[in-house]
């Protein structure tokens, strides 16, 4: 049943990526109109998966793989509808929007050697881990979006680009505000994460954990977080840089997120459920 | 049989000296419409400083040619100057002319605005004294649909094309709202007081105006509810500048590389966006390389306009589809109310025959069949003769005529009582 949703939501999911795309050059109304529709549509679907499969196995559902995939795309996804709400800036789809629904993709198709790769969520800390350190990556996706609207926008007017003129770029405070807002709400909902995911990491893995990739990945990501947090809170750079920061730490964090998804077999508690989630 | 006709000049049929003889305003405008509606059915006088246009339908070709006349007399005009500088257009060419004035595809400025209005009000007037009927009602819904229709779905009015509303929009993208936003005019000319408009116009509430001269200075900060400085002392408003227009005539640098780098550290690196309308130029262009300053000269804002412009050309090819389809339509309504005239007419006389028919059979029985099959047969031959004539001048005008007329409909409807 829930293997038929998910399965459902993938045209929507097709049609969604391929339109934000086509929006991010064409601009035309009636594409974003489709991208968003599509969007709409495949969120409902992922929704109802999530809802039924928490409904089936608890909380014991985020040890199944792929589900990891989807409840960040689903978080990813409601922080771009919110965003989009509340400012109207259609081109942070064009951004957000792929890589949410890339993330549907990958949850979906992450089928058979998913059981080895899940996560050993099985205390209420790994849980509260794995939904903070969501929450941060989602507004730092967000933070992305608006630093990279950002930097074309200043590149536009900077080197007298007829897009210096697009109104649907919005005008670089607006960007800065944005960027600096999810910025800033990321960035406790990522320390807590990481802090969460650090104590578990010290009391349920084996000796020398310390020196793991996975556990190196995601402290050289935070602290990256914290030192572009702290210049910014001292003013000490400009929106120009602070944009270019972010851009790098969403990079990183991404390079983190995969190396743990692809690292975490040794860390697998013996009590995990590894059963795929299309399996059910 | 009615025809639609255009007549007129514009910025591209013929120069401005014989434009503004027939640029006419307010009396003289109303004037020139009365004595047109004298000699046509329907007519709407349209006068721009950049179009005249004279649109009337008339039955005789004739009253065209009193109408050339006419506009001849008006301009003080030659046969070879009136034939130079005007063009004529009939029916489907005219209808396709006057929707692409009105969606301003026929603009010196593709996609403005302006010219709407201007027929808007044109056919007001014409509609208002009674000079028009319900034929150009019906054309002129079309014509506002049509336009409606081009605005919104192309991009025929996307993106500002004078060099004032684009330093204006680059601002806006620079600084969000212009409301608390300070601007210096160094310069204290005609550029610097345009400029100043510009911005007044959208806000902008703080000026300062830098000149040699500290009285014209005076003179225009006052306009604007401004502050006077003199050039010796242009750093001190620099810094709390957020856009700078420059027009003063200089053989050196106003602003050089170095006191822009010495103005922006005073400034804690605020942007600053700094138009340079000066030739030759006021600002050094190594100035722009500072990350938190733009500048932008006369050049830089013309290529944006240029562009902006080459992108509203781009949409006349889709704008002209659209007008050709909504012709066709137009066409197609007209054809559609005459066909549906022809069967009411064969409906009408049918039911007279029949019933007439009925009444003489019934008072004289002694008919035979065959006698009956041979009256009706009379009958019907007459009617079909009757009918044949109107009913084939019709079918005329549907295969001739590309747009119908009211009046043939009208006079058809009375005549049969349809």
């Amino acid at each position: 049943m829930i293997r038929h949703i998910l399965h459902a939501s993938i045209p929507f999911v097709a049609i969604g990526l391929v339109s934000f795309i086509l929006y991010s050059f064409n601009r035309k109304q009636r594409v974003f109109a489709v991208a968003t529709i599509a969007s709409v549509i495949a969120f409902v679907f992922l929704s109802a998966a999530l809802i039924a499969q928490l409904g089936r196995t608890g909380l014991a559902a985020a040890k199944i793989g792929g589900a990891h995939y989807l409840v960040l795309a689903w978080i990813v996804m409601m922080i771009y509808f919110l965003a989009e709400f509340r400012y109207r800036i259609r081109l942070l789809g064009s951004i957000m929007m792929p890589l949410a629904l890339m993330l549907i993709l990958i949850g979906v198709f992450d089928e058979g050697a998913t059981g080895a790769r899940d996560l050993p969520f099985t205390s209420g800390i790994t849980i509260a881990h794995m939904i903070f350190v969501f929450l941060g990556f989602g507004m730092i996706c967000l933070a992305f979006a608006a630093s990279l609207l950002y930097l074309l926008k200043k590149n536009a007017l900077k080197n007298h680009l007829i897009s210096a003129l697009d109104d649907r770029l919005p005008a670089l405070p607006t960007l800065d505000r944005l960027m600096e807002a999810a910025f800033y709400a990321g960035f406790p909902a990522f320390t807590l994460g990481i802090i969460l995911g650090i104590v578990h990491a010290g009391s349920a893995f084996q000796s020398g954990w310390i020196w793991h990739p996975t556990i190196i990945g995601a402290l050289a990501s935070w602290g990256f977080y914290s030192v572009l947090f702290f210049m910014r809170q001292s003013g000490w750079i400009s929106s120009l840089r602070f944009a270019t920061g972010i851009v790098i730490l969403f990079g990183v964090i991404i390079l983190s997120f995969f190396l743990t998804s692809h690292q975490s077999l040794r860390h697998q508690s013996t009590t995990d459920v590894n059963v795929p989630l299309h399996s059910r | 049989m009615t025809h639609i006709f255009i007549i007129g000049l514009n910025h591209v049929s013929a120069p401005l000296d014989i434009r503004e003889k027939f640029a006419l305003e307010g009396d003289s405008r109303l004037t020139v419409l009365a004595d047109l509606s004298a000699i046509v059915d329907e007519v709407v006088f349209l006068s721009t400083c950049n179009r005249t246009e004279v649109i009337y339908s008339a039955a005789a070709v004739e009253k065209h040619d009193h109408v050339r006349g006419f506009i001849q007399r008006l301009g003080d005009l030659t046969l070879d100057q009136f034939e130079q500088f005007f063009y004529c257009h009939s029916d489907r060419t005219a209808l396709t002319h006057l929707f692409r004035v009105a969606a301003g595809l026929d603009s010196m400025i593709p996609g403005e605005t302006q010219i709407l209005g201007q027929m808007k009000r044109a056919f007001d007037d014409s509609f208002r004294h009674g000079y028009t009927s319900g034929n150009f009602e019906r054309i002129y819904q079309h014509m506002l649909n049509t336009a409606k229709t081009i605005r919104t779905e192309t991009d025929i009015g996307k993106g500002s094309v004078s060099v004032g509303t684009v330093a204006v929009q680059l601002a806006g993208n620079i600084f969000g709202d212009l409301d608390d936003k300070a601007v210096v005019l160094i310069g204290a000319g005609e550029m610097s007081e345009n400029a100043a408009e510009q911005f007044h116009r959208v806000g902008v509430g703080a000026f300062k105006v830098v000149n040699r001269s500290i009285e014209r200075a005076a003179e225009l900060a006052a306009r604007f509810g401004g502050v006077p400085y003199g050039l010796d002392e242009i750093r001190t408003p620099l810094i709390a500048a957020d856009v700078v227009v420059c027009s003063v005539s200089s053989q050196g640098y106003v602003i050089d590389r170095t006191l822009a780098g010495d103005i922006m550290e005073a400034r804690r690196n605020r942007a600053l966006f700094i138009i340079d309308i000066a030739v030759p130029r006021n600002v050094e262009p190594q100035v722009h390389e500072i990350p938190e300053i733009y500048v932008y000269n006369i050049d830089d804002l013309k290529k944006l306009v240029d562009r902006n412009l080459d992108g509203r050309i781009a949409q006349i090819a889709r704008g002209e589809a659209m007008i050709a389809d909504r012709v066709d339509e137009l066409s197609s309504y007209d054809r559609r109310v005459l066909s549906g005239l022809i069967q009411s007419l064969q409906e009408r006389v049918t039911e007279i025959k029949v019933k007439e028919l009925e009444k003489l059979f019934r008072r004289n029985e002694a008919f035979t069949e065959d006698g009956r099959a041979q009256i009706e047969q009379a009958v019907n031959q007459i009617v079909n003769k009757i009918l044949h004539d109107p009913i084939i001048s019709l079918r005329r005008e549907l295969q001739k005529r590309e747009r119908g007329s009211r009046k043939i409909v009208d006079i058809f409807k009375d005549f049969f009582n349809l």
